[in-house]
């Protein structure tokens, strides 16, 4: 029963030991370079490993020959893909003009312009000979969306809802 | 194997981002790259029978 006491109180001092502070500086940097954000606010080992896994994975997308996606009116789901791939950050302008040529992020109308609509699928349809694009395009679409989280993440712990040691755990039960 | 690797990153990226401590991480990484390359494979098995139609 002591020892749940004590857990308790640690648990307690460790929330008290947040301090809130303006989050959007931290939420930009965490956008603009993966993990800075969790640097900023002193989580070392975290935001080296969050900066690794987000660049490793968006790397192994381009070598992958993934393909990002722009805004297209004929294909809505395609506005939520456009946000996932921004996600990254400026890292999304690369991939951007690796796969449009341009730094893109809608597509024309085929109404009104079919002849670039045209010319910039045949130029994405040329990455699609390499066979491993639809794999490179999940591992761009997950470096963004990772990349997103840890912006949440560093939100979280800016306004003090995630305490910066997470409780202790509680003991299994039937032990004393 | 490109699926072990996205697996490896993804996990790698949760156990951090939803603990603090190493035990913690690494019960979560464990869980998490079993987890998602036994479902991928169990997903492949049941998918096996039906073809693939259409150009992929």
């Amino acid at each position: 029963m002591a020892t749940m006491a004590t857990a308790g109180e640690a648990g307690r001092e460790a929330d008290e030991a947040v301090s809130t502070r303006s989050p959007w500086l931290p939420c930009l940097l965490a956008w603009a370079i993966p993990g800075a954000g969790h640097l900023l606010l002193r989580r070392t080992s975290a935001g080296l490993v969050f900066m690794a896994v987000v660049l490793t994975t968006f790397g192994f997308g381009l070598a992958l020959n993934g393909t990002v996606y722009a805004m297209d009116p004929e294909q809505p789901l395609s506005y939520l893909s456009t946000l996932a791939n921004a996600g990254v950050g400026p890292l999304d302008a690369w991939a951007r003009v690796r796969t449009f040529g341009d730094l893109r992020y809608r597509m024309p109308d085929s109404r009104s312009d079919s002849v670039a609509r045209e010319q910039i699928l045949k130029r994405v349809r040329q990455r699609y000979s390499a066979g491993t694009h639809s794999y490179g395009r999940t591992f761009l679409l997950t470096a963004g969306l990772m990349n997103l989280l840890l912006v949440l993440d560093v939100f979280d712990y800016c306004i003090g809802r995630k305490p910066h040691r997470s409780p202790p755990e509680r003991p299994a039960a039937g032990s004393s | 194997m490109v699926m072990a690797l996205h697996s490896l990153l993804v996990a790698t990226f949760f156990a951090f981002l939803t603990r603090d401590r190493a035990v913690g991480r690494i019960r979560v990484f464990v869980f998490l790259f079993v987890g998602m390359m036994v479902g991928a494979m169990a997903l492949a098995w049941v998918m096996y029978p039906y073809p693939v139609q259409g150009r992929l």
